[in-house]
């Protein structure tokens, strides 16, 4: 079997039992709506938005969200308390990475989806149309993801995992969180691509070095 | 530990006195002339001494907690190093 | 206890002594002999051990970077204990970095904290590291622990890079005050490397000693295990004499 078989295989399997419970994607969806209303409720004066907050709601509700998938990656393995056994078994760890970054993904672009218009109405911004903010927000999705699927990981070993988790992860998101923030905030006022390609840049980068390095560096935790 | 804990004494010592004499602060004004500074709002000259004291309480902290550490660690191992010896050449004596 | 010290080896003393001495000459130099700062004033004499403190923390943490991919490939106790004391010894200067940035950007900038590009990269390095350490005493199992923490520790060190440009790039309208105000004289070059190379032989006796200690913990788990190992041997033994008595 090849592995990008065993990777899709995986995939399907977490797929099927995220839609038997509905658990996981739903609490995700429940919790970004509670973070933009709680964002309202801080950020708004008077009812009205200013535009400039839009790209932090948006970024930080995806980055409080996706840790709340990433808590629940691994739990069918850890239920079952067989993480490194599925580890072994499959000759190779990368398959078991491939499939939960790929669920993760899909998991947080499923999110992304619903959260665009509840930003775009609460906080009266066109987000729509812009292809840097969906670049912009693919290369955080992915990056977040990648490093995520890692940490998620790490921590499958540890004792109060639902404290250390933004631990971890918060201070090394920092290059895609300033990125999308910046990008986003730069195409909503429909500035040249010159403005931030530098940015786009940096967030190039940061996938790169995570998509190798994650993967790399979880089959020798798993091992 | 009077060895290691010596230096330090003397680099507080050091640090306190600058700190705290007076002739120090003339003595530095009257060599670097820093009457221009008077007028200024903020003092510098206190900001900085917080800043060094801090850094050399923070230093001297963690050489004292490692090496209190290191010897409270010698004194366990030597504990574990008797018995572990006691068991294995007269294991009727350890009995007791 | 002083019995106990007294098991310091020659050269970790001859370190930690020649650290301390260095910083007190260093210290000597910058307040009797180095002019106060043309615009800054007396404030400016932070930035001597400041910016050398800030030398220590990257040279700590790039080090603890390298120990952890070693031990990631290679497990070795020594390198652990290498890498271990270099995380340590890096969060210390790099609380000392945090404490003595804002009190001078008070004077200098006029304001506690500004999210300068060192500043905020500095507080992030500061979070990794602390996560690192959490990580490893948080695991059920120590080798667990040393292994992940490991992992983290790699991944943070091309991370904290891209973490440097992304944070110049967001602080980049600020003005670029530092190097010091500019030194401005012979003096000041002295007074400036004087107090790096201090700070950096007290920095890596620090290191030393701590790696000492880590070594120690190292052979107590060691010898812990033996003796549960002989322990449980006896115990056998015994609960077979008594079979064979009765």
């Amino acid at each position: 079997m090849t592995m990008l078989r065993l990777t899709w295989l995986l995939l399907a399997k977490d797929v099927r039992i995220a839609a038997r419970s509905r658990e996981v994607l739903g609490f995700m969806l429940l919790f970004a709506m509670l973070c933009v209303v709680v964002f309202a409720f801080g950020f708004l004066r008077e009812g009205q938005a200013a535009q400039d907050q839009v790209p932090g709601v948006l970024w930080v509700t995806l980055l409080f969200t996706g840790t709340v998938g990433l808590l629940r990656l691994f739990a069918p393995e850890e239920e079952a308390g067989n993480l490194d056994l599925v580890a072994r078994t499959l000759s190779g760890t990368a398959p078991l990475f491939w499939s939960k970054a790929a669920l993760q993904l899909l998991f947080s672009g499923i999110v992304t989806a619903f959260l665009l218009p509840i930003v775009a109405v609460f906080f009266d911004a066109s987000l729509f149309g812009l292809e840097w903010i969906a670049l912009a927000l693919a290369l955080g999705l992915i990056g977040q993801a990648a490093l995520g699927t890692l940490a998620a990981a790490l921590l499958a070993q540890v004792r109060l995992r639902e404290a250390l988790l933004p631990l971890v992860l918060y201070p090394l998101l920092a290059p895609l969180v300033l990125g999308g923030v910046k990008v986003t905030a730069l195409a909503l006022t429909r500035a040249p691509y010159s403005a931030f390609s530098g940015w786009i840049e940096l967030m190039l980068a940061f996938d790169a070095v995570v998509v190798v390095l994650s993967p790399w560096l979880f089959a020798r935790v798993t091992d | 530990m009077q060895m290691l804990r010596r230096p330090f004494q003397v680099g507080w010592a050091a640090v306190a006195a600058l700190a705290s004499s007076p002739a120090w602060a003339e003595g530095a004004a009257a060599a670097q002339d820093l009457s221009r500074y008077k007028e200024e709002s903020v003092p510098g000259g206190n900001l900085m001494l917080i800043a060094y004291m801090i850094l050399w309480a923070l230093l001297g902290a963690y050489a004292l907690r490692t090496a209190l550490r290191q010897s409270r660690s010698e004194r366990d191992l030597a504990a574990l190093q008797d018995r572990l010896d006691r068991l294995t050449a007269h294991p009727e004596k350890a009995e007791k | 206890m002083s019995a106990n010290t007294a098991n310091l080896p020659t050269r970790l003393l001859a370190g930690l002594g020649a650290g301390t001495l260095l910083c007190i000459a260093a210290l000597g130099w910058v307040f009797f002999v180095t002019p106060a700062d043309e615009n800054l004033g007396i404030v400016q004499k932070i930035f001597y051990f400041h910016v050398g403190t800030a030398f220590g923390m990257l040279l700590c943490l790039c080090a603890a970077s390298a120990a952890a991919l070693i031990d990631l490939m290679a497990p070795n106790d020594t390198i652990d204990a290498a890498g271990q004391a270099c995380t340590e010894v890096g969060m210390v200067f790099a609380l000392g970095v945090l404490t003595s940035g804002p009190l001078w950007a008070r004077k200098s900038w006029g304001t506690w904290w500004t999210w300068e590009p060192r500043l905020t990269l500095t507080l992030l390095v500061l979070l990794i590291a602390i996560a690192v350490m959490v990580l490893r005493s948080m695991a059920a199992e120590a080798q667990t622990g040393r292994r992940i923490g490991n992992a983290l520790a790699v991944l943070a060190a091309p991370v904290a890079y891209l973490i440097h440009i992304a944070v110049q790039k967001w602080g980049g309208t600020h003005p670029q005050v530092i190097q010091g105000g500019g030194i401005q004289s012979s003096d000041m070059r002295i007074a400036f490397w004087g107090s790096v190379l201090a700070l950096l032989t007290l920095g890596f006796s620090l290191v030393a000693l701590r790696m000492r200690g880590i070594r120690l913990e190292q052979r107590m788990a060691h010898l812990r295990l033996d003796l549960s190992a002989l322990e449980l041997q006896r115990a056998r033994r015994g609960v077979s004499n008594d079979a064979n008595a009765t």
